[in-house]
């Protein structure tokens, strides 16, 4: 259970700091 | 093992957004952020405030997956990817907290890291700070691409 919950966070919090970069990656145009 | 993950997920984003052109720069973000995180966690587990279990590998008395993970990954994207606004630069400071802070809590609840004389709170005001620390430091020594730019163009 405590692997299910650590998987499940970690992956969304992964998906949520890529997206979180490639936005201000986007916005920056350099 | 948690390490590990958190360590193979730091560099899955990092390998997907990593602009190599810049990297000579930017690397200094991760450089600063793993001083920081090793400073920190130095202390705090010298002082028997936290500790980590299976590290694995350590690295003053931190983990190697950890130090070279997260902290230096997010350290140099955050350096990549600076903002140019203020507002947003301070915004950004808050949202990264609350990144970093998912993934310590699933840590925590894991228990790949256990609280002795720590709390939730503790770490997050540490984190604004480690990272409006370095964010002065990308800033004075001009370490994000903008930045650069601007300089090369004068």
């Amino acid at each position: 259970m405590k692997d299910k919950v650590f998987w499940t966070l970690m992956i969304i919090d992964g998906i949520l700091v890529y997206l979180w970069f490639k936005f201000l990656d986007k916005i920056q145009k350099y | 093992m948690y390490w590990v993950a958190t360590f193979v997920i730091s560099w899955v984003i990092f390998l997907s957004l990593i602009d190599l052109r810049y990297i000579k720069y930017t690397i200094w973000g991760g450089i600063l952020a793993a001083i920081f995180q090793l400073t920190v966690d130095e202390i705090a587990i010298t002082l028997n405030l936290y500790s980590f279990s299976d590290p694995v590998f350590t690295v003053f008395k931190s983990s190697f997956f950890f130090t070279f993970g997260a902290p230096f990954c997010i350290g140099v994207l955050y350096a990549q990817t600076y903002p140019r606004k203020k507002n947003l630069q301070l915004a950004n400071v808050f949202i990264l907290t609350l990144l970093f802070f998912i993934m310590e809590y699933s840590l925590h609840n894991a228990g790949a890291l256990e609280y002795i004389k720590w709390s939730y709170i503790y770490s997050l005001i540490v984190d604004v700070g480690a990272l409006l620390a370095v964010g002065n430091l990308i800033n004075l020594f001009s370490l994000s691409p903008w930045m650069r730019r601007k300089e090369n163009e004068r």
